[in-house]
């Protein structure tokens, strides 16, 4: 692909993202304001314990100092925009410096995509296929920068996703290009400005054991495989422990390690949001709901586990509440979880070094953020892209065409369980939009591009994926619009959730199955049929 | 379902969506007069039509009386608008009858109504205005894909979307039912075309810009047809256009008071020659004499006469030779004449000879690109008021930016429909122009957001801008005549916007044949 290309994507596309401007925003362009506030205006040892406004600092350092660097530019143009206080500074000039601020930072993730989808899909010499590999390339790229849920999230709902992912795409580059050590030192930059990356990192650290520790192909004459290990290690752990103390070390010295800690990881929050993140333990709260209203029915009677109740049965809006019939889920219930099902995918890297391709890692480290996603402890909706996104590269892999349609299916229903973050009535058409075209777009290139190999026959074999899918028009359409009108009284105010919540957690468990399946799934399946014969 | 997204037409709807899209984001905007009492805007001014309309019998709509005061946003437009308006008052009653109450609802904004009267635009724009520009493009070219990017650049102009989605009003009616029968008139369809053409005039006036090339067009071609048939198409014509007048005003026939206060009201003689900075001949002339001085039937009068002898040379051109190609650079010609010399002009109403304009695109992108993007420069010193300038900056940098990947502006020569240009202005020359003319226009777009005019000229970058941009439309004016007078007719093959690779091919093309 052209850079002349790329850069007239990245002019329109930027161009188009400030017509958001005046969207609705949540709460979050006044939290990350307030950061702007918290890191200008007090010295470092206060910025994890500054309590002025309710939104504290909860990122990790590095997203504290771009927060810095952000409101050395923001000052010079309006200072009122990096004023602390604990009211909200809702002036134009601090919503519009902010939204500028999102669309100039994705110019990272624009790069990156360009970058990755020139790696992804190489450009041969054969004429006819070159031209073919064009269109690939046009394709992988523009499905990565229009990705409808980060422009809701990013541009619409407000958060700086953007260059976040970029940085991901960075490290994966570097990881298909082989250049292990840079790889590691950009997830690592990455892990500092969002902790929530976190979720990949058993897949990172599994895949740099295997392949740059433990590999001694690199030197057929060398002397001692101890050696080479303990050298590849030390080299590896110097560069993350480095970016990690710079990151870190000014907070130590100052004294606030706890703090930062305890603001990144918040288990006194409950398992599940207000709107519960389409997982599996929206699944779970759900079947307690169902429980409890058979037990009802019956009249039987119920154990109460828990001194509280009130909140359980109202619903589900508060923000911890209780199982009733269902065991109660801890934090150390998820971990561990979210461990055993990571496990079989990170042994496979682990124990078989011919598996252990750069396809792998990427499906390993698809893998463990789905999983994450599925079973982690007070998980954001938003996550899902930390699945769609790395999942965009996978539309090209011809040997599984499972994987692209994967894609269409998760880049889908994963975009339409975010829909709730958006709720004034003007956005509802636009985000529908969006999320029409995108659809549409993904399902038309991907369509363009397996037309000849003839796999869309299997594709429709998924006739009841299609008929799901359909099913969100009925649900759009309910919830946003019939639900208002039908049942007008409050206390059916959860129901629209509720439905988009267990409609989409359905959908994504089954997906998430369908992505074990094409990981490990299969190859254990022949494995121990192997062994049984 | 298969068959269905395997069609070309994918690439269509997908463009469509997007055009939806974008409105919907224009949308989010402010309106004209948010917020803004005693008078509000002409926000306001459609949602009052609504509440007088669907409350009052129609007899009562145009004339003066207590419930209907017309110093107060009076309804002046003629009757299809009015009827329009009663519609959309009924159901906006259906939804809350507080905002169509009588005398109560006056200045009502909420986020609710906001929505209602933003999607009643949507509507109008997807099922009048959207299908007549899909009718034009299709039948016109053989490739999807081309058309395509036809529809999709005529659908994007920013100067249409700003106002109806941005601003506030409905033009994309009056402007669909013309394109409709601009394209009904190319399928020879006439008498159905001309029905189309009289609905447009009756929904908005401003129509009759466009009313004189449509005239001729029609006598030229029947004329052409020999004697008796000539003139029974002309008699056919003729009682299809003066029926389908008497049917919309038919409520106000019974009774000649009410027919002439609908025509007092439409055509307003006292209300001066232009109304704040409009980028015409007369408020150019404003600045050398005060013309508000002089009286107002003198200048009606005028202005009339030098319109319609400034008009007859394309008319007459186009009614002895009546090619479909001359009859859409006529369009231009007269609706620019219009603008540029009439009585009571709005700034809004260069959307009229715009849409025409839109209409050549395809066989002149350089010139036509250009004046769209001066024709929406021409309005910003509006749109700066209405809170539209970030979309106002995206949209026209992304037409250009659009316009220039697609049409490849910069290489025309190569593609040139007149021959008369290229002698005067070479390729470089024109490029360095055309460059140096947007550039001048966004300093002075940046200098009316950000600099404060001295304290004795405090609308000195508002009258800057409609001078300079009343300059451009006077030397298009000259551009257009040149191309009318100077067209060959055997050349009506229709070019299609074309791409960078099409044109490589041709320029390969005509090397060997050198």
């Amino acid at each position: 692909m052209d850079r002349a290309d790329a850069f007239l994507f990245a002019i329109i596309l930027s161009l188009l993202k400030c017509l958001f401007i005046p969207a609705y925003y949540s709460t979050d362009m006044e939290v990350h304001r307030n950061w702007m506030a918290i890191t200008y205006n007090l010295p470092l040892n206060q910025w994890y314990r500054d309590e002025t406004s309710q939104w504290t600092l909860d990122y990790p350092p590095l997203f504290a100092w771009f927060e810095l660097f952000l409101a050395k530019i923001a000052a010079t143009i309006d200072p009122d925009i990096v004023m602390l206080q604990r009211e909200a500074v809702l002036k134009f000039t601090a919503i519009a410096f902010q939204r500028i601020s999102v669309i100039i930072s994705d110019i990272i993730y624009i790069y990156a995509a360009y970058q990755i989808s020139n790696t992804c899909v190489e450009t041969s010499t054969n004429k006819e296929s070159k031209r073919s590999s064009v269109v690939k390339q046009h394709t992988m790229f523009l499905l990565f920068i229009l990705n409808s849920g980060l422009i809701l999230i990013d541009h619409i709902h407000f958060q700086y996703n953007g260059f976040l992912f970029g940085i991901l795409l960075i490290s994966l580059n570097h990881m298909m290009k082989n250049n292990i050590l840079q790889s590691a030192v950009w997830f690592s930059i990455l892990l500092n400005f969002k902790h929530i990356f976190l979720y990949m990192a058993p897949a990172y650290f599994i895949y740099i054991l295997r392949n740059y520790c433990l590999s001694n192909s690199q030197k057929p004459g060398s002397s001692h495989r101890l050696t080479s290990f303990i050298q590849n290690l030390c080299k590896v752990g110097g560069v993350v422990v480095s970016v990690f103390a710079v990151s870190w070390g000014p907070f130590i010295y100052t004294g606030q390690l706890y703090n930062v800690l305890e603001r990144l990881f918040p288990f006194k929050r409950g398992l599940s949001h207000a709107y519960w993140a389409p997982n599996f333990w929206a699944l779970y709260n759900a079947g307690d709901r169902i429980l409890i209203a058979i037990y009802k029915r019956y009249q039987w009677p119920i154990t109460l586990t828990t001194n509280n109740i009130t909140g359980s049965l109202t619903g589900g809006l508060v923000q911890e509440h209780h199982h009733i019939i269902l065991p109660i889920i801890t934090p150390r219930i998820t971990i561990f979880l979210t461990l055993i099902f990571m496990l079989p995918c990170l042994l496979m890297i682990l124990r078989q070094p011919q598996r252990s391709s750069k396809g792998n890692f990427l499906k390993c480290v698809i893998y463990c953020s789905f999983t994450a996603y599925m079973f982690g402890w007070h998980v954001h909706e938003k996550a899902i892209l930390m699945v769609i996104v790395p999942l965009t590269l996978f539309i090209y892999e011809t040997s599984s065409f499972h994987f692209s349609w994967l894609f269409f299916m998760l880049s889908t229903v994963g975009t339409y369980s975010l829909f709730p973050l958006i709720l004034t009535p003007f956005e509802i058409a636009i985000k529908g939009l969006i999320l029409l075209s995108y659809s549409l777009f993904s399902y038309y290139s991907l369509f363009n591009i397996y037309q000849s190999t003839r796999c869309y026959i299997q594709w429709f074999m998924n006739c009841m994926e299609v008929i799901y899918l359909l099913g969100l028009i009925p649900i759009f359409i309910y919830t946003e619009l019939l639900h208002y009108v039908l049942l007008p009284s409050e206390n059916f105010e959860f129901l629209p959730l509720l439905l988009t919540s267990v409609y989409c957690s359905i959908g994504i468990s089954w997906l998430w199955m369908k992505l074990s399946w094409n990981c490990f799934g299969y190859d254990l399946f022949i494995y121990f049929k192997k062994k049984r014969v | 379902m298969l068959n269905i997204m395997r069609m070309e037409l994918a690439p269509l709807f997908y463009c469509l969506l997007i055009n939806i899209a974008i409105r919907w984001l224009v949308s989010l905007n402010g309106y004209s007069g948010m917020g803004k009492p005693p008078m509000y805007g002409d926000y306001e001014a459609q949602r009052h039509w609504m509440e007088i309309t669907s409350n009052l019998p129609i007899r009562s709509w145009y004339a003066n009386s207590s419930d209907n005061e017309l110093s107060y946003w009076g309804l002046d437009y003629p009757p299809l608008t009015a009827y329009h308006m009663s519609s959309l008052g009924r159901i906006a009653r259906s939804i809350n009858s507080s905002w169509t109450e009588l005398h109560r609802s006056r200045g009502h904004e909420s986020i609710g109504h906001k929505l209602f009267m933003r999607s009643s635009v949507m509507a109008t724009d997807t099922l009048i205005y959207i299908p007549s520009v899909l009718v034009y493009y299709l039948d016109n070219y053989g490739e999807v894909h081309e058309s395509t990017w036809a529809v999709a650049l005529h659908l994007l102009y920013p100067g249409l979307l700003l106002i109806d989605h941005g601003h506030f009003q409905y033009n994309t009616v009056s402007l669909g039912l013309f394109i409709l029968a601009v394209s009904l008139a190319r399928k020879q369809c006439n008498i159905l075309s001309s029905v189309s053409f009289v609905c447009a005039l009756c929904y908005k006036q401003m129509e009759l810009y466009h009313s004189f090339p449509f005239f001729f067009y029609f006598l030229g071609r029947s004329l052409r047809q020999g004697f008796s048939r000539g003139l029974l198409s002309v008699v056919l014509l003729g009682s299809a256009v003066s029926l389908s007048f008497i049917a919309i005003f038919c409520p106000f026939l019974s009774q000649l008071d009410d027919l002439y206060a609908v025509v007092h009201r439409i055509f307003p003689v006292a209300r001066g020659i232009f109304e704040d900075k409009v980028s015409n001949f007369w408020c150019a002339l404003d600045v050398l004499i005060k013309l508000k001085t002089y009286d107002s039937q003198l200048i009606f009068f005028l202005s009339s006469s030098i319109t319609f002898l400034l008009c007859i040379p394309s008319c007459f051109h186009l009614l002895f030779r009546p090619t479909f190609n001359r009859f859409i650079i006529s369009l231009i010609n007269c609706s620019l004449t219009f603008f540029l010399f009439s009585f009571q002009v709005h700034e809004k109403s260069i959307l009229i000879p715009s849409a025409a304009v839109l209409l050549s695109l395809n066989t002149d992108p350089f010139f036509a690109s250009w004046f769209l993007y001066i024709s929406t420069f021409s309005m910003f010193p509006l749109l700066l008021k209405d809170g539209l300038a970030i979309p106002y900056f995206v949209l026209n940098t992304l037409y250009i930016i659009l316009l220039s990947y697609r049409c490849n502006l910069f290489h025309i020569s190569t593609i040139q429909t007149n021959h008369f240009l290229p002698n005067l202005f070479p390729d470089s020359m024109r490029r360095a122009i055309f460059l140096c003319s947007l550039f001048v226009a966004n300093i002075l777009c940046i200098l009316c957001c950000f600099v404060s005019p001295p304290s004795r000229f405090p609308y000195l970058w508002p009258l800057l801008i409609s001078l300079y941009s009343c300059g451009h439309f006077i030397l298009f004016l000259l551009y257009y005549s040149a191309m009318q007078f100077n067209q060959q007719d055997s050349n009506i093959s229709q070019f299609r916007l074309t791409s960078p690779k099409l044109i490589k091919n041709r320029r390969q093309v005509a090397k060997k044949e050198q």
